[in-house]
């Protein structure tokens, strides 16, 4: 038996079944526990494509921060139950349709096109090569960043400032 | 059982982008929104590391997810703190409810 | 690439595995009496206020924030601190030594990094995001 297929399988299901009840289901909660799953499905795909420092920053940033945002954004708000999930403007029938057409053409282009594939192996020492990278050729981008991060902070700040109203 | 491929990947990243486009289109909760923009962003890194391992080779796929990741962090962050303003605005963060653009 | 994997997976298995059977050992061995103290929140501290499903003040959206925005500073410095050998070396290492002299660039670039950084912690401590008023 192939065992990096049988992984792979595992993975992808955890991630689409995550990505399903993300959509599909009607407590905001409960999508963001499929968000959970969905997120370290894909961080296991990233360690099976031999990224393992992306594997560890989807783990450390996204799970351990954007998610905890989410978190902290459906308990501030505590609208956990939706009253229907449907949107006026598209309705369900609508969105399927849209999933349905979206993911078979995506597919089948994935399938179907002619990838030129690399007989590169793949990089050993990501993390050593991705400090080359980052302070090296992609440097401009890296301090970029860091700009990008202090405009978030203080945009954010100044957006959430203002104290809850009490409740009327 | 077959070898995995690039188109492997590059399949379950289609349905994760399916995915995350209906929970933007069809969701009313504004932060399940968010959570489907996140869901398309992650397809969309998820191709770029493919790729990189598969087509470029090397390192600078990786290093473009690394970017993403960080941007989706402060597009949350963002995105999440005008819906809490929202939320102070009109008690609701239902998408069709927020329709003013003035108190 | 697979085999390198196989410690983790190890140490992922005996995890779960250790926790769950201590959890299988309390249910299955343990003895049970429940009393109203012990469905208490904190068993042995202090009593909990309020339902923990209600509304937090919003004054603590900013501090995660703060979070996440040092979190992906740690995840951006870390590559630089593994690789900090090779990028203070003028020319390539060789055998660990540097004998090309001393290169400040990937030092002058991460401190940069550093600084921009350090105005957002000045900007959220002068908004009085971390002190609690």
């Amino acid at each position: 038996m192939n065992t990096q297929f049988a992984i792979f399988v595992f993975l992808a299901l955890a991630t689409l079944i995550g990505a399903a009840s993300v959509a599909l289901s009607r407590n905001i909660f409960w999508s963001a526990m499929g968000l959970l799953s969905c997120l370290v499905g894909v961080g296991g795909l990233y360690v099976m494509l031999s990224a393992d420092f992306v594997a560890i920053t989807q783990l450390l940033v996204y799970i351990g921060g954007v998610l905890v945002l989410i978190l902290f954004a459906i308990m501030l708000t505590s609208q956990i139950q939706e009253i229907s999930v449907s949107n006026r403007s598209v309705g369900l029938v609508g969105g399927y349709l849209i999933f349905f057409v979206v993911s078979t053409l995506l597919s089948f282009v994935a399938l179907w096109a002619p990838w030129r594939l690399t007989s590169k192996e793949p990089v050993a020492n990501t993390t050593v090569a991705l400090g080359d990278g980052l302070l090296g050729t992609w440097l401009l981008p890296f301090e970029i960043a860091s700009v990008l991060l202090v405009a978030t902070l203080v945009g954010a700040i100044v957006i959430a400032r203002k104290e809850v109203k009490s409740d009327s | 059982m077959p070898h995995l491929t690039l188109s492997h990947f590059l399949v379950v990243s289609a349905l994760l982008f399916g995915f995350g486009v209906l929970a933007v289109v069809t969701r009313r909760n504004a932060v399940a929104v968010l959570m489907g923009i996140e869901l398309i962003l992650n397809a969309a890194n998820l191709n770029l590391v493919a790729f990189g391992r598969y087509v470029a080779g090397g390192i600078s796929g990786q290093v473009f997810g690394l970017f993403v990741i960080v941007l989706a962090a402060a597009e949350a962050a963002v995105g999440l703190a005008i819906i809490l303003a929202i939320y102070q605005m009109v008690r609701n963060i239902d998408t069709s409810q927020a329709t003013t653009l003035k108190e | 690439m697979p085999s390198d994997y196989i410690a983790v997976t190890l140490v992922i298995l005996v995890g779960t595995v250790v926790a769950l059977q201590f959890w299988a050992l309390a249910k299955f061995v343990g003895e049970r009496r429940p009393s109203a103290a012990k469905d208490i929140a904190y068993e042995a501290g202090s009593d909990p206020v309020g339902d923990p499903r209600g509304r937090f003040p919003v004054r603590f959206y900013p501090l995660a924030i703060l979070f996440v925005v040092f979190d992906i500073e740690a995840a951006f410095l870390y590559p630089w601190a593994v690789d900090f050998r090779e990028l203070s070396c003028a020319g390539p290492l060789r055998a660990g030594i540097c004998a090309t002299g001393i290169s400040l660039l990937g030092f002058g670039a991460a401190l940069a990094f550093l600084v921009v950084l350090l105005v957002a912690l000045v900007y959220a401590w002068r908004k009085g995001v971390i002190g609690w008023e």
